[in-house]
């Protein structure tokens, strides 16, 4: 995934209000970025006229 | 070792009822083989030795006074320790609820103490169970007792209910299940394990993992004992307002063994092409067993199964973070290194990744019904490998390298997903004599027909009735948070 790196993350757990120190971020960098790939491919799915699964209340 | 702990429920209460039998004999008997073997299995977190023996003793004095009881009176369970237990302690399996102690009975608890059911103890699990392998660096891993002498993966994160079913440490255990926490133990220790329909049965008090995933359900060694504990587990709660009003079928009398015409589908993609040759080979013979039985068979695909691991990690990492953010804020620490970067990562997704994971599991939903709109029943590999030795992090299938976690939850998470119902039974032992499951998927609430057909195997098939190789020769690991409060043993 492009434009994700230990600085992205800081300031995305930063916003979120975590104190995570960069060797932890630098740690989990591998795992989000192979997370962040499985989840971007949903994008060639055709959602447009999808409701999401939000009220999960199948009866 | 009494052949007591080895009756299936059905047998075992038809003896409690007709007086042959005692629930105090049969309690003893669990808790003996309890204390001798669960030293290694670690199937237990806390053993309600006390608390079991006096319900005991109140269900053979409602039995010799006459009073009428139902199929579950007195027959053991151990429960995943996420159920809350009134007066009992329930750790999730974390350093974080160590002491904690509910004040109320989780609602299927209740349901099926009320049916007579005796809590033997709660059961080890993956902390917070947010892991498929089934370990726990609070409480120690669990043991698969298929291997006594290689300290295997029991499956997770229902790991201790899966061992303990598997050992006859009890006759039937609950688990939770999220992308598969009832299904791969139950595969792995080679019981039977059924995941309800999403809002068949309550999961009130109940520790989440990801609300709009999780559910609750049986633990068992046979498809009939699994329909005994479904039926008082199930129907609407006002307590959890996802559970369905629809009423609750007599599952026992959906066990007919006929499925002569039955329709049926195999995953081939994906699914079965996924698994290693020898789990191939055991599910084509179940699929063989069903066709001899009357079952019309067919292939099929799901073609949006390419999408169940991100639209699957989206929704549990960005729910399950939410329920931990404070702990997460305030206790870091406390928990162990795998499930607080788990958690962790849920950070990372956001608002629009989640919806748009909640839109592809809709597509994901309506591409099951549309295949079970012509199908009775859908077929799959529970997982597309056997237990793992612990500490293994990485598998070769067919000579493809896949890491381990991702393999065990692959073939199970789409049907957390689509909310559908699905058994998972024994379907064949490896040389090695560890066992591998397959999937039996049905309609939303015809859980009756997905226990005929897992039923119906069972009657021409014996693999569920193995018993694994653990002994007394066990040696005994002491756990670091093994001091239960109440006075009751940690096993």
């Amino acid at each position: 995934m492009e434009g994700v790196n230990a600085k992205t993350l800081r300031r995305m757990a930063a916003l979120l209000g975590y104190d995570w120190s960069d060797e932890e971020l630098e740690a989990l960098l591998p795992q989000v970025e192979k997370s962040l790939e499985m989840v971007e491919r949903l994008d060639a799915l055709a959602l447009r006229d999808v409701e999401p699964a939000l009220q999960y209340r199948i009866v | 070792m009494t052949e007591l702990v080895w009756k299936p429920i059905s047998e075992l209460g038809r003896l409690i009822a007709g007086k042959e039998v005692s629930p105090v004999e049969v309690v003893q008997a669990y808790l003996d083989r309890i204390e001798a073997l669960d030293g290694k299995l670690k199937a237990f977190i806390t053993v309600c030795r006390d608390d079991a023996l006096a319900a005991a003793k109140n269900a053979e004095t409602a039995v010799m006074s006459g009073q009428a009881v139902g199929p579950l009176h007195g027959v053991p369970i151990g429960l995943k320790d996420l159920f809350a237990t009134k007066g009992t302690r329930t750790t999730g399996g974390s350093k974080i609820l160590a002491d904690w102690i509910p004040e109320d009975d989780a609602t299927v608890v209740a349901r099926l103490k009320d049916a007579g059911a005796i809590v033997l103890g709660k059961l080890n699990m993956h902390e917070f169970a947010y892991g498929p392998e089934g370990l726990n660096a609070h409480y120690g891993n669990a043991w698969n007792p298929w291997d006594a002498h290689t300290h295997r993966m029991p499956g997770g994160s229902s790991s201790g209910s899966g061992v303990a079913v598997a050992a006859g440490l009890c006759a039937a255990a609950l688990g939770s299940d999220t992308g598969g926490s009832i299904r791969i133990p139950a595969a792995l220790c080679g019981i039977t394990g059924l995941k309800p329909t999403y809002g068949r049965a309550s999961r009130a008090g109940v520790l989440p993992l990801a609300w709009s995933m999780d559910h609750v359900g049986p633990m068992t060694r046979t498809a009939a004992d699994a329909a005994l504990l479904l039926a008082p587990m199930s129907g609407y709660d006002p307590r959890d307002p996802t559970t369905s009003v629809l009423p609750v079928p007599d599952y026992r009398a959906a066990l007919t063994g006929d499925i002569k015409g039955l329709r049926v589908g195999l995953f081939r993609p994906f699914f079965l092409e996924s698994a290693g040759m020898v789990l191939r080979q055991a599910v084509e013979g179940a699929i063989k067993r069903l066709e001899e039985q009357g079952a019309v068979v067919e292939q099929v695909a799901l073609e949006s199964a390419a999408h169940v691991a991100g639209a699957s990690f989206a929704i549990v990492a960005a729910e399950a973070l939410a329920y931990h953010d404070e702990w997460m804020r305030t206790r870091p620490g406390d928990y162990g290194a795998d499930v607080r970067d788990r958690l962790r990562l849920g950070a990372f997704v956001s608002a629009t990744q989640y919806l748009k994971a909640q839109q592809a599991r809709q597509l994901i939903r309506n591409e099951v019904d549309a295949l079970l709109a012509k199908l009775d029943v859908l077929i799959a590999p529970a997982t597309p490998i056997v237990a793992p030795p612990v500490g293994q992090t990485e598998v070769v299938v067919e000579g493809e390298r896949h890491d381990v976690r991702s393999s065990l939850i692959r073939l199970t998470r789409p049907f957390n997903l689509s909310g559908h119902p699905v058994c998972a039974v024994p379907c064949g032992f490896t040389v090695a004599g560890l066992p591998m499951g397959m999937q039996i998927v049905g309609r939303p609430f015809d859980e009756a027909t997905v226990l005929r057909v897992a039923d119906a195997y069972q009657r021409v098939t014996d693999w569920h009735t193995r018993r694994p190789p653990v002994g007394q020769d066990a040696p005994a690991a002491p756990s670091p948070l093994s001091s239960p409060p109440r006075g009751e043993r940690a096993g």
